[in-house]
């Protein structure tokens, strides 16, 4: 009671005095803060509280007590804690269930303790502590909530404050920047600088960050990703005092195909997007829970939209796939879904151009077609952003039909669908962590899958692990023995006459990452035994450790595979008189005959729509509910975000409303019924967020007689930026291939 | 949907009069039938002296009715097309059609008292639409686009075709 009485006096004398002498605005801090001890004497005599029950662990952290001898007990706020040594006082807070403000420390990151947000007071230690660069001892006795610290928090702020703009209004982190919450929260209502603010020349880092660095609070997150999980050296900390800088130390872009994560740490709003400038505020956005097809990943996404557009797209945490970044190509490639996009059916008319004509008609004219030919020259190819209930619609319709030429895109000639572990990842994407050595056989998983490059950075990072390449030059950011180009330089590790195989065969668990880019090669099954061959000797598959891993390239292979979409005949498209193509815009068209019926069904006018004869519009990733089986065999699904553009309809549905006009009607008409169907195939497509893991060892595998050829393996991704239909449709990839591919 | 572009001012002022001239000739076989005058208090001049109309007796009056109102109706659609400029998407033949089958919608309706409700209605609406109480898109779209929408391939071959088709081809959304 005292103590309002008291604030209630000061607050009123204030306003008083401001008044009279508004020119020497008087600052007034809460009075109790101004000296701990004397608010600490008055609050004395009060009772003490009875003190609220333990708190939840922030954000659900959990504690994993390796060795239980290890545990120490801390006191947060009275309440005790058991900790594993080594954690840092935050983390211990963290666990107790209070959240520590904090601008510099992220959990994955290195620590650096230069920002002083998150002091605390600490018993016996005579000055409020660092709690991030703290490492919590047994029995210490910490204190979040005391005078002391939040007075402290109350000067950084004002120290951090004193130099950043007043821009919040046209900031464009404005609404989720932790500088504004945590001035909210613990910041002084008022500041007593008055002096000239300094400005610092913004930074060009290319097309998809932009900077304003006069915003920076010197933090240094963004250098640490760069350095640490990006493993680019581009971003660094220039100047002292008040003079310091970010910044790219030469006129240099910032060339990481995860430079947008520095977006999501940068805890202000010094990095943001650079095709999300003024576009939107983000309490305006519906944000979706969904995974990206932009490679075979399927990172965790959430699609941030207003109305029927796509605003931007940002990562969800998922540690077992993609931690908490994604790549760029997954985070910018959402322009592409707003260019080049069908939305009516359309049906090339004699003078070859494309006319739009209703879904009755364009159903009922590719019906007629499809009926007249002979059902071994109908083929059906899935596109690689294909989600598995259309495929599983495309190959009932043309079994039903009686063709049996159906595959999907990137897997080749006669792919090995029967045997599971020969197109999985094995070892799951986070599993790579326990890897020692990696042997990367034609795949660059730099850019075939840049979430999986970062788990192997990281493994690189922490344990220091080996990694031998064989495949055409290429960049890594890690180091790296580049073995040879081809297949003479497997052949030799599978042979033992390498001295790479000493590693292998001294590995404790060793990895071998095998391209998806290999299934083109004729040899392949030939590769493939070479790899096993290393894989029996290097006692790579073991009961505990499967280290046997194919990086697949797209986000429909996985599935593709499980449910069975392997063509008959190897060279069918040669002698197809109709060809479905549900999204296949990679698949060579060249080979097709003149007077082939070509139908494509799809979201975007690619490639491939320049030889349709039919275009069907479908809806793309962010529009639907679609399953999708990442390059790990996990099951994830998407959920639609936006409308369908124009006249389009979901992909299973334009199959199975095709199969009714055509007088073979497929025996669903829900989601739900088509799923069940896929049970049937392959259950493991229904169990989501689920690893199911291979069941056959390689011992199962048929022997290969095959002659290898020498041919050096050759790049299985040529642009990065721009891979499948949307990617090529985006502008902003557009971008990147011509001003970071450049070299 | 703008199938012409909007009147300029002095057009539109133009036709305002012939409207008038119109509405006091051309319509007044309409007006004079027996309204129920409630239902004219806002619509001033013209209706001024009618009586409420005694109920039919008989069914055979109310058809009596219905006839007089479709001839009145029928009469009115020139001036219709007129104020609305209805002629480049329309013709009279057809909206005389879509009058005829509104009504036809309520053949099975055998009570005279709801044939007298709803012959009120059908005047009220009438009146409405000579009054241009209306604008052009909501005749176009009630009596010229029809309720269906835009999009009407209508097939004959659509019996025996299932409601996920029904349903496909109308919309993503079922
Ligand atoms: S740019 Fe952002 S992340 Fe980088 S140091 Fe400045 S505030 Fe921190
Ligand atoms: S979070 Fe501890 S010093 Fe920045």
């Amino acid at each position: 009671m005292g103590l309002g009485l008291l604030a209630s006096r000061t607050l009123k004398s204030s306003r008083i005095l401001s008044s009279q002498f508004s020119r020497f605005r008087p600052i007034v801090t809460k009075p109790e803060l101004q000296s701990p001890d004397a608010s600490a004497a008055a609050a004395a005599p009060q009772p003490e509280p009875t003190p609220p029950a333990p708190k939840k662990p922030v954000a659900g952290a959990r504690v994993h007590f390796t060795n239980p001898d290890d545990a120490i007990e801390v006191f947060v706020d009275g309440f005790p804690v058991k900790i594993p040594k080594g954690m840092t006082v935050l983390q211990a807070c963290e666990i107790a269930g209070v959240d520590i403000p904090r601008f510099c420390y992220h959990s994955r990151l290195s620590i650096a303790g230069n920002c002083r947000m998150c002091l605390v007071e600490v018993e016996k230690s005579p000055k409020p502590v660092a709690s991030c660069a703290m490492p919590a001892l047994p029995g210490m006795k910490i204190k979040t909530d005391t005078p002391l610290a939040k007075k402290a928090r109350e000067g950084v702020m004002e120290f951090l404050l004193m130099n950043h703009p007043l821009d919040c209004p046209i900031c464009d982190q404005g609404g989720e920047c932790d500088l504004q919450d945590q001035s909210m929260a613990f910041g002084s209502d008022r500041g007593r600088f008055t002096e000239v603010k300094r400005s610092v020349v913004d930074k060009n880092l290319g097309p998809l960050v932009k900077t304003v660095m006069t915003r920076c609070i010197q933090c240094t997150r963004c250098v640490r990703f760069a350095t640490e999980v990006a493993g680019v050296q581009d971003l660094g900390m220039l100047g002292r005092g008040s003079g310091e800088e970010i910044g790219t130390y030469v006129e240099k872009l910032m060339t990481s195909e995860l430079s947008g994560n520095v977006i999501d740490i940068c805890p202000v709003g010094a990095l943001t997007s650079k095709p999300f400038a003024f576009k939107a505020r983000n309490w305006e956005l519906k944000g979706t829970e969904t995974i990206d097809v932009t490679d075979a990943v399927g990172s965790n996404i959430r699609i941030d939209s207003r109305g029927p557009e796509v605003m931007r797209i940002i990562p969800r945490l998922n540690e077992d796939i993609n931690e908490e970044w994604i790549s760029d190509k997954t985070r910018f490639c959402y322009d592409g879904l707003k260019r080049q996009r069908l939305n009516d059916p359309m049906i090339r008319g004699a003078d070859g151009r494309f006319k739009a004509v209703s879904w009755r008609d364009a159903l009922a004219v590719v019906a007629e077609v499809a009926l007249q030919v002979k059902p071994e020259e109908i083929v059906g190819v899935a596109g690689q952003l294909s989600d598995a209930e259309s495929m599983m619609a495309l190959k009932d319709l043309l079994n039903n039909m009686g063709s049996n030429n159906v595959w999907s895109e990137g897997t080749g000639t006669s792919p090995n669908a029967d045997l599971r572990y020969r197109y999985l990842m094995n070892s799951s994407i986070a599993g790579l962590e326990k890897a020692d050595v990696f042997l990367l056989v034609g795949t660059q998983p730099r850019v075939e899958a840049a979430m999986v490059n970062a788990r192997i950075r990281k493994t690189v990072r922490a344990t220091n692990a080996k990694v031998g390449y064989i495949g055409p030059p290429t960049e890594f950011n890690y180091d790296c023995q580049h073995l040879g180009t081809g297949p003479q330089t497997l052949l030799e590790i599978a042979e033992g006459r390498h001295s790479f195989c000493s590693v292998i065969l001294y590995a404790k668990n060793p990895a071998i990452i095998v391209g998806a880019g290999l299934f083109e090669r004729k040899d392949k099954d030939a590769i493939f035994s070479a790899v096993e061959a290393i894989a029996k000797y290097g006692k790579v598959i073991r009961p505990d450790w499967n280290g046997l891993n194919v990086l697949l390239l797209n986000a429909a292979q996985a599935a593709a595979l499980d449910l069975g979409l392997v063509p008959e005949s190897n060279d069918s498209i040669a002698s197809a008189k109709f060809l479905y193509l549900m999204g296949a815009d990679d698949v060579n068209l060249d080979k097709v005959p003149a007077d082939a019926f070509v139908v494509y069904q799809g979201h975007h006018g690619d490639r491939s729509v320049y030889r349709a004869n039919v275009i069907l519009p479908s809806a793309a990733y962010t529009e639907k509910e679609g399953t999708y089986e990442n390059t790990e065999g996990c099951t994830q699904q998407t959920l639609p975000a936006v409308p369908t553009v124009g006249d389009a309809r979901d992909d299973w549905k334009i199959i199975r409303a095709l199969s009714e006009v055509a007088g073979i009607r497929l025996p669903y008409d829900t989601l739900r019924g088509i799923r069940s169907r896929m049970r049937t195939v392959a259950p493991n497509l229904l169990r989501m967020d689920e690893i199911e893991p291979a069941t056959f060892g390689p011992s199962l595998s048929p022997d290969i007689t095959q002659e290898i050829s020498l041919t050096p393996f050759r790049p299985a991704v040529e642009n990065f930026y721009m891979t499948d239909s949307i990617t090529r449709a985006s502008k902003i990839m557009a971008q990147c291939s011509a001003m970071l591919l450049k070299e | 949907m703008w199938l012409a572009p909007p009147l300029s001012p002095a057009k539109a002022a133009s036709r305002s009069k012939d409207r008038f001239t119109e509405t006091s000739d051309n319509v007044l076989g309409f007006w004079s039938l027996p309204i129920d005058s409630s239902c004219t208090t806002h619509m001033a001049f013209t209706l001024r002296s009618v009586k409420v109309p005694s109920n039919s007796v008989s069914l055979e009056e109310a058809k009596g009715r219905v006839f007089d109102f479709f001839r009145s109706a029928c009469r009115s659609i020139p001036a219709i097309m007129d104020i609305y400029n209805l002629d480049d998407v329309v013709t009279a033949s057809q909206l005389r059609s879509t009058v005829a089958s509104e009504i036809r919608k309520n053949s099975h309706v055998t009570n005279p008292k709801v044939i007298d409700m709803l012959l009120f209605k059908g005047m009220e609406e009438l009146n409405n639409i000579v009054e241009h109480a209306k604008q052009r898109h909501h005749i176009i779209g009630q009596y010229v686009v029809g309720r269906q929408g835009l999009v009407q391939d209508l097939n004959t071959k659509d019996e025996g075709m299932s409601d996920f088709l029904k349903n496909f081809y109308k919309s993503n959304y079922f």
